[in-house]
């Protein structure tokens, strides 16, 4: 079972305002998705030189403004897929959809300004360049910019939006992991990205700071941004308006948590 | 615009970790400091030995007593004579003037209660010509003053300094080995040179004044020839003939060595120049060592520095750099750790040649030599940093960035 079937529930949730006519629908529903991945395949060569495959034919499409959460046990594609999504990868076959654009025909270059500009990392370790400060962190995408407005970015406003108004001098060294997270956050939004891909944010954090991340995560949906964020926690993975668990390369279960599984 | 957002980021690094700035930019700095400094003192040596040359005369041989090593003693041999000077006269071709002097060092000289020791040069009027060594001030030596064993002396510089204090000279006595002569002239300035040391501590008198009143020797020390010209054909030319002349003259038989010396004008260059070529060629070997040492080190340390910052180099990526932008960082905080180190060097080796050059009597210039080579040994640290920089480009994002799924 593809990632396509979750359609008609978002599609209900999505269409309540459509026009009716089919071909005005079709052409509106996907304008509203950001995300269609089909028939996605990628393996790997391991040290003993033989092939794994780790997304099998994998079918996803994600829509603006949704918060989705994915699971699954440990190499069932789920970093991969959040690569390939994030063109930080390339799959082996299928395709991918970005906004509407065939993002696997693009050159490096332009791949590398889409990550840019709409796409923003969140790491499990944070990821955070140690010898920079908070303000130097949140303003690295920058360096990689190529839109002339960039540099505008207020450092002071995203702190405020991640709860660390004021920190804009320290050191991510003096920071605890907690506030590091939100640091990275900042910096996901700094070119003000559509889409957050988040890869267990809160696996290396208390309960309290995981909280305040997802508390964070919510606000961001609730603006319109799209997140889609790796996790092992079943309880954050309820926080998601959709639940997608990975099991050996494929699409296992699908769930809006609300309504219960889907497959 | 992107050229320059790399190189900021770079820059980032490069003051994030200043150690290992410093660290990587000191062998460059060494190197360049001791290529330009050792250039710098070469090309100024070398000015000095051409003006030393060119002053002493680029058409003038000197012909000097030789040595014998008797009883494992070296000594000057009393060789040449006046019959010499006319023996070349008569016999040279290709000269314009050839010249018989007798020379004493240290003699003492005093003057209104003042004393020194200078050298005496006892010459007759056309050596003037010869040296190119007349009067600045007041008249030299005239056929007259040799005719009659003139008791008149032209003092150099030097002399006119310590004797009379700013005084006028001209017309003064002053009194040579006891001797009263009149001062009728100053020398035109000629300053120091390694070969023959101040040569405005001098004092000329005429030939025949030296032999009457002072020292009654028969041997000349010094005869100078001056060619028809200064090419090295012509020279080459006068100096095997003065050659077989002379040891015709001296009855030298086949086999013997000379019983004099001939210097032609490189030879006085090479000695005023004070330090030799093979220092100077030691000196920036070391440099280009040197230089090779901090290729090696940017090469080798920013490839180790490439390992351990994949994470880094997979976030840069994954926040939108290109795997040419990695390259353009990387390489370019090499190449700014080069330019850091060269243009501290630079600095360094000039403030190293000026001091050389005045702490040792040397003499330092600079032109497009003595810039270029430094500044090729710069490069070739900032090429070193490209091998890295490749390496950085060629990280995968995603295996740099994988953690545990």
């Amino acid at each position: 079972m593809s990632g396509c079937e979750c359609k008609p529930n978002a599609k209900r949730e999505r269409d309540s305002a459509k026009p009716k006519a089919k071909g005005a629908a079709i052409k509106n529903m996907r304008w509203t998705m950001l995300i269609e991945a089909i028939n996605i395949r990628k393996s790997y060569r391991d040290r003993r030189g033989e092939t794994v495959s780790v997304l099998k034919d994998l079918s996803l499409q994600i829509a603006r403004g949704e918060f989705v959460s994915l699971s699954g046990p440990s190499g069932c594609g789920k970093s991969t897929l959040l690569n390939v999504l994030g063109c930080l990868d390339h799959p082996d076959a299928g395709a991918y959809q970005f906004d509407g654009n065939d993002v696997l025909g693009w050159p490096e270059r332009q791949r590398a300004d889409l990550r840019n500009r709409r796409i923003g990392f969140i790491f499990q370790g944070f990821h955070l360049l140690p010898f920079l400060t908070v303000e130097g962190n949140i303003k690295l995408p920058h360096l990689y910019s190529r839109s002339p407005r960039s540099d505008s970015t207020n450092v002071e406003e995203l702190l405020r939006e991640v709860d660390l108004a004021g920190m804009a001098r320290r050191y991510p060294g003096e920071l605890s992991g907690g506030q590091q997270q939100r640091v990275a956050i900042a910096r996901a939004l700094a070119l003000k990205a559509d889409l957050i891909l988040a890869d267990e944010p809160t696996g290396n954090l208390d309960g309290d700071s995981a909280q305040s991340i997802l508390d964070v995560f919510g606000r961001l949906v609730g603006q319109g941004k799209t997140v889609l964020l790796v996790t092992h926690d079943p309880a954050v993975a309820r926080r998601a308006s959709r639940h997608i668990r990975l099991e050996e390369g494929r699409i296992a279960s699908e769930t809006t948590p609300a309504k219960g599984a889907t497959v | 615009m992107r050229f320059l957002k790399n190189v900021q980021a770079a820059v980032q690094v490069l003051i994030a970790l200043p150690g290992r700035t410093l660290i990587l930019a000191l062998p460059v700095a060494v190197s360049t400091a001791l290529a330009l400094s050792t250039l710098a003192v070469d090309r100024g040596l070398s000015d000095r030995a051409e003006a030393a040359a060119r002053s002493f005369g680029l058409d003038v041989i000197s012909i000097r007593s030789g040595t014998r090593v008797i009883a494992g003693q070296s000594s000057t041999v009393a060789s040449l004579t006046d019959e010499d000077v006319a023996g070349l006269r008569n016999q040279l071709r290709e000269t314009r003037a050839i010249e018989g002097t007798r020379i004493e060092d240290n003699v003492p000289v005093s003057s209104g209660g003042k004393h020194g020791v200078y050298r005496i040069f006892a010459v007759r009027p056309p050596w003037a010509g010869v040296r190119q060594f007349g009067a600045d001030r007041g008249e030299f030596l005239s056929d007259n003053d040799v005719d009659s064993s003139a008791r008149v002396a032209i003092i150099g510089q030097t002399v006119a300094r310590e004797l009379f204090s700013g005084q006028e000279p001209i017309g003064a006595q002053i009194t040579i080995n006891q001797v009263p002569f009149e001062v009728k002239g100053v020398l035109v300035p000629k300053g120091a040179s390694p070969a023959e040391g101040d040569r405005d501590a001098r004092i000329v008198i005429p030939i025949t004044t030296f032999y009457d009143r002072l020292y009654r020797r028969l041997y000349l020390d010094q005869i100078v020839v001056q060619t028809a010209d200064s090419s090295p054909e012509v020279l080459a030319r006068v100096e095997a003939s003065i050659k077989r002349i002379m040891r015709e003259r001296h009855s030298i038989a086949e086999g013997q060595p000379d019983d004099f010396a001939v210097r032609l004008p490189d030879l006085i260059a090479e000695q005023s120049r004070g330090v030799s070529r093979s220092v100077v060629f030691l000196l920036l070997g070391l440099a280009i060592l040197c230089a090779s040492v901090a290729a090696a080190a940017i090469g080798l340390v920013f490839a180790q520095a490439v390992r351990a910052r994949r994470t880094e180099i997979g976030v840069r990526r994954a926040m939108g750099a290109t795997s040419g932008d990695i390259l353009l960082q990387i390489w370019a905080e090499g190449l700014a750790v080069s330019i850091l180190g060269g243009a501290a060097g630079f600095a360094l080796g000039w403030a190293a040649a000026g001091w050389l050059a005045a702490s040792r009597d040397l003499a330092f210039a600079f032109d497009l030599v003595v810039i270029a080579i430094p500044l090729a040994l710069v490069l070739l640290s900032s090429a070193a940093g490209l091998m890295p920089a490749r390496l950085a480009a060629r990280v995968d994002p995603v295996t740099a960035l994988r953690t545990t799924e």
